[in-house]
């Protein structure tokens, strides 16, 4: 629709990875914000708030502050808390707002129902753009979009599956930082440009042995998000300990990982494929499932739970996924506590001792084998 | 948010609203983190002592996130032989809105009737929906009455009696309901002087006794509210004439104002306003539970409201261990003697 679009979500996590979330905390605190509720969300509403008063001046990072909006689009995506922020960023601003509702998968026959709900309320979706902008929508665009994002996603799901190698040419702090081009600039003929670069650069690293972690000692596995604020900090802590993490629930399971059921013929049908099948949105026995199959694929010797202390979408399952995957694989599992951007919530005593006795169990393990 | 019972006590099951628990969390935190909500943590913990062993199944209403999570836990755990997620949408504005409800509203009277062995009929759910109503209606002409004589019942007596309509068979507490109802005429309200305040959420659990106590031993009277163990439970009927799940599913979509749920079109805020000047009180508290997202991110709204209206408002977030009864008794006192001020003044 040639709509300029801000993805709130992603938006927060590069701010705190900037170190720019200060302003919009302490502004979505004096709203009467709680710290108890999602970070991304405070923040979002932080910078509303900013951009609602026009106090851009006075925030340490200008270039970070988003404009005000015209019209808010959420999607639940697994997240029930997402009508909350639609209704909580609507009221502060006094704008327009679309929710695309979706049922959660609790059991996998719902699938197919469940995609079919979706998309009728995609139509819906695009019924309110046509009336909100005045225009009709483009289809043909939507196609070529969503072709494009077939052909990244591809490419991206290949790349990843590079660091299956030992040692991995990557890690998820690599991944992390790629999920800019899958997610700001999905569709974008620049999204593919840089992961054909990437696959070739991780492909170049496998033939001539180059790690993404020295003296890769052991391979880990994280349960969780990230703390967006510290990403470049816990590559060089891992690293440093010869901890390669290989793999992760954030890039591997969402952000199009199964780009091969996409059809670009069928945009809407593919688009509420995505979302019904998004990981927030699936059962239990489907997460244990999917994680023992990573560990297993990707060589995993331990697992760290990353308990996201505002994002329940993320931790609500984790110690039943713990208990599961303990069940099938007998691989050694830590949690700790922090935040995906609230730094307060994050110790880094805590992370420091429990990672250490992860990797202690894992070299006695291996020592008892 | 309530499930509607209706639905259950047609197939010939009783209905109980699981209420929170007041055990301190032990064995819980083995399945959920501690930075979930009182009633999520309490339930599960409750679930795995063999508390809740007395149910045969158990239905949630896909209320928010954190009960979704005590679903799925009690899913895996498999010691219910029945366990069902009810997903009614989110945006109660949406034109599909009502069908999806209905539709949602089938699957489970199926499951029902699978699991009850009883067919839920036409009849026999628009006969449900009728004694629900009355009760309904009934616990409204209490609220009424506690509206036109402030104090005739202490909030912790109003509370149980709307929480002992949750949990005990409905056709008894009918009949208690009108034999009180017939007596309270008789008693006398005891608000000369105090300030009347308007209860506010407390979503998903019964209000602290303790707290209640403190409220109306710093002065206060509660006139009205529009809390879980409240009026939230009975504010609104289902229809009687007509098509019985779609009238379950009207009623589903025009409840007071919920913060689980999206809806534009109305504003909880000016509902607690609007509600507060009816009822004459002179404050509102407004009462979070901790970690209770939903309801702590709609609350910026809610202060905003409060402060244009110039209703003077309270937050009070409680939570299930380690809660300072003394903190918030100063809290309560400074908020009354803040009211009393302003009469004066």
């Amino acid at each position: 629709m040639d709509v300029a679009i801000v993805h709130t979500d992603g938006w927060a996590a590069g701010a705190a990875a900037r170190r720019a979330d200060r302003d919009f905390f302490d502004t979505a605190e004096d709203e009467g914000f709680s710290r108890d509720s999602c970070s991304y969300l405070r923040m979002n509403l932080g910078c509303a708030a900013i951009a609602d008063t026009g106090a851009v001046s006075n925030v340490a990072h200008p270039e970070w502050v988003m404009p005000r909006p015209d019209l808010a689009v959420t999607i639940h995506l697994g997240c029930e808390l997402h009508g909350g922020w639609q209704q909580a960023v609507c009221q502060r601003l006094g704008i327009p707002g679309f929710f695309v509702d979706q049922p959660f998968v609790w059991r996998e026959s719902e699938i197919d129902r469940a995609v079919a709900a979706v998309t009728r309320n995609l139509r819906e979706l695009v019924v309110f753009l046509e009336k909100f902008t005045g225009r009709r929508y483009n289809w043909d665009r939507l196609k070529e979009l969503v072709a494009n994002t077939k052909k990244s996603a591809l490419l991206r799901m290949e790349a990843l599956a590079l660091c299956r190698n030992k040692p991995a040419p990557a890690t998820y702090f690599d991944w992390l930082i790629s999920l800019a081009p899958i997610n700001f600039l999905l569709g974008m003929p620049v999204s593919y440009e840089y992961f054909t670069k990437f696959k070739v650069e991780l492909e170049d690293r496998v033939r001539q042995g180059v790690a993404a972690v020295p003296d890769e000692k052991y391979r880990l596995h994280w349960e969780g998000i990230t703390v967006w604020n510290k990403v470049g900090w816990l590559a060089e802590k891992f690293a440093s300990l010869g901890a390669a993490v290989v793999s992760g629930r954030y890039p591997h399971f969402g952000f199009y990982a199964e780009p091969e059921r996409i059809d670009p013929e069928r945009p809407l049908e593919s688009l509420a494929d995505f979302m019904v099948r998004f990981h927030l949105n699936r059962n239990l026995d489907w997460l244990i499932g999917a994680t023992v199959r990573m560990c297993e694929e990707y060589s995993i010797d331990g697992i760290l739970f990353q308990a996201v202390r505002t994002c329940r979408a993320v931790s609500h399952s984790q110690l039943e996924v713990r208990d599961g995957v303990s069940k099938k694989m007998s691989i050694p599992t830590m949690i700790f506590d922090s935040d995906h951007t609230d730094a307060s919530y994050y110790s880094d005593a805590q992370l420091d001792s429990r990672l250490q006795g992860l990797l202690e169990t894992i070299d006695a393990n291996r020592v008892r084998r | 948010m309530h499930f509607p019972e209706e639905l259950v006590h047609a197939a010939g099951l009783q209905p109980v609203v699981l209420q929170d628990s007041e055990e301190s969390i032990t064995i819980g935190h083995n399945h959920i983190h501690p930075f979930f909500c009182r009633f999520a943590c309490g339930s599960v913990d409750a679930a795995f002592k063999g508390k809740l062993d007395f149910l045969d199944g158990v239905i949630f209403p896909d209320t928010c996130l954190q009960l979704r999570t005590v679903c799925e836990i009690l899913l895996r755990d498999s010691r219910f032989a029945y366990i069902e997620d009810l997903q009614f949408p989110i945006d109660l504005r949406r034109p599909y809105a009502l069908s999806d409800s209905v539709e949602q509203l089938e699957r489970v009277k199926g499951n029902l009737q699978q699991f009850s062995g009883c067919e839920i009929g036409d009849d026999s759910l628009r006969r449900s929906i009728i004694l629900y109503n009355k009760n309904r209606g009934l616990l409204r002409s209490l609220y009424e009455q506690r509206r036109q004589m402030p104090g005739i019942l202490s909030a912790k007596e109003m509370q149980a009696i709307v929480r002992s309509s949750m949990v005990m068979s409905k056709e008894e507490h009918t009949i208690l309901l009108e034999r009180l109802l017939a007596e309270i005429d008789n008693k006398a309200a005891i608000s000369n002087g105090k300030v009347n305040v308007f209860l506010s959420a407390h979503l998903c659990e019964a209000v602290s006794e303790d707290i209640l106590d403190i409220i109306e031993q710093a002065g206060a009277v509660v006139v009205d509210d529009d809390l879980y163990s409240g009026y939230r439970y009975f504010a609104v009927d289902a229809d009687e004439d007509g098509p019985p799940i779609e009238a379950l599913a009207k009623r589903y979509l025009n409840q007071i104002p919920c913060p689980t749920r999206l809806d534009l079109e109305s504003d909880w805020g000016q509902y607690l306003v609007s509600a507060a000047k009816t009822s004459e009180a002179q404050g509102i508290i407004q009462l979070v539970v901790k970690y209770c997202e939903p309801h702590l991110v709609y609350y910026p709204h809610l202060k905003a409201t409060f402060q244009r209206s110039g209703l003077p408002h309270l937050l009070l977030e409680t939570e299930r261990d380690g809660m300072s009864l003394g903190a918030i008794q100063t809290r309560i006192q400074a908020f009354v003697e803040m009211i009393e001020g302003e009469k004066v003044g």
